[in-house]
């Protein structure tokens, strides 16, 4: 199914979880959070949380900054 | 044991509190520039700091590369993450909560500048955003103009600092607000922190004779030639600025005031 990654399409096998995606894009789990359709998701959910089609996911990670 | 006690009251007492932490340091230092995970870790050593801002940014899902987090020891440094790039207190409100999904504690600095060329903060969003942010829990320190009337308006709304700039963020032009960062350390409640455009260690040494509490560098220890020694010039003039502050410095006079005796010259 399709989805969108940090505004990018994605293709992904269907019923997905977020840990999943994660680790399909290859992702440090470490210290990232994640939006799913605008909505946060905290690490110790990302087994728990299936991504639907054409949801929208952002994820964040910690940068050096001021 | 009560002079023992007395020492450690003394101690704490000239320590720097911000809500319910005492801090030795009064050096806060970004992250932001560096060259390197390893010179930034050096510095942040060398600065002395113990407390050290992070930013939020998407994951490059192209190519995912070390997240920092890791490099900055949680058991020794108080993470405060910013929200820098938020434009409205929206996007400030909603990086606030990431960052605090991500398990990055309820410490938050909260910065909100829309106009990127000169990054100065939006006054307006950012009472908003401290607003809504105190009353859902967190320990705001509020990036702000120097605004004596702002600051005081963030106070009230329970900020646990104000963070007034000095000059535009890596300018490093200095204290160009200096006199209405004074109005604001002589009616502030909270602690007060000047950040930014801090650009050399004499900077800082001024602002804690203002009487600041605290002050917040990343630019010009980032770029600096050498990072690591930069980081610890800092530290010593923040260091004797402070002291200075605390031993009370003399007047200023528009005239001369003799330092030697005016009597017994010889003819």
């Amino acid at each position: 199914m399709t989805i969108t990654v940090n505004s990018e399409k994605k293709e992904v096998e269907k019923n997905i979880t977020l840990a999943e995606l994660i680790k399909f894009l290859e992702i440090d789990e470490i210290a990232i959070v994640a939006e799913v359709s605008g909505k946060i998701i905290a690490p110790d959910q990302y087994n728990s949380t299936v991504i639907q089609e054409n949801e929208n996911v952002e994820l964040i990670r910690f940068v050096g900054g001021g | 044991m009560l002079g023992t006690n007395l020492i450690i009251n003394e101690k704490l007492n000239r320590m720097l509190k911000i809500a319910d932490k005492d801090f030795s340091s009064r050096l806060l230092v970004g992250t932001g520039k560096f060259a390197s995970i390893e010179i930034m870790k050096k510095a942040i050593e060398a600065s002395g700091a113990e407390m050290v801002t992070v930013a939020l940014r998407r994951v490059d899902i192209n190519n995912p590369q070390e997240n920092m987090l890791g490099a900055v020891d949680r058991s020794k440094y108080v993470l405060l993450p910013n929200t820098s790039g938020a434009r409205d207190a929206e996007e400030a409100v909603r990086l606030a909560r990431l960052a605090r999904a991500a398990g990055c504690g309820d410490w938050l600095k909260l910065e909100v500048t829309p106009d990127p060329r000169y990054l100065l903060p939006d006054p307006v969003e950012t009472l908003k955003a401290a607003e809504i942010l105190v009353k859902d829990g967190f320990k705001v320190l509020p990036y702000i103009g120097a605004d004596p009337i702002l600051a005081k308006h963030l106070e009230e709304a329970g900020t646990v600092t104000v963070m007034p700039l000095g000059s535009p963020i890596g300018s490093n032009r200095g204290i160009k607000t200096k006199d209405f960062v004074k109005i604001i350390i002589e009616q502030a409640q909270v602690p007060v922190v000047v950040d930014a455009g801090l650009g050399a260690p004499s900077h800082a040494a001024e602002a804690m004779e203002m009487g600041a509490d605290a002050v917040l560098v990343n630019t010009a220890i980032a770029v600096a030639e050498n990072p690591v020694a930069m980081a610890e010039a800092f530290k010593l003039a923040i260091t004797a600025g402070r002291q200075a502050y605390e031993a009370g410095l003399g007047e200023i006079n528009i005239t001369a005031s003799a330092s030697s005796p005016l009597t017994g010259f010889l003819n």
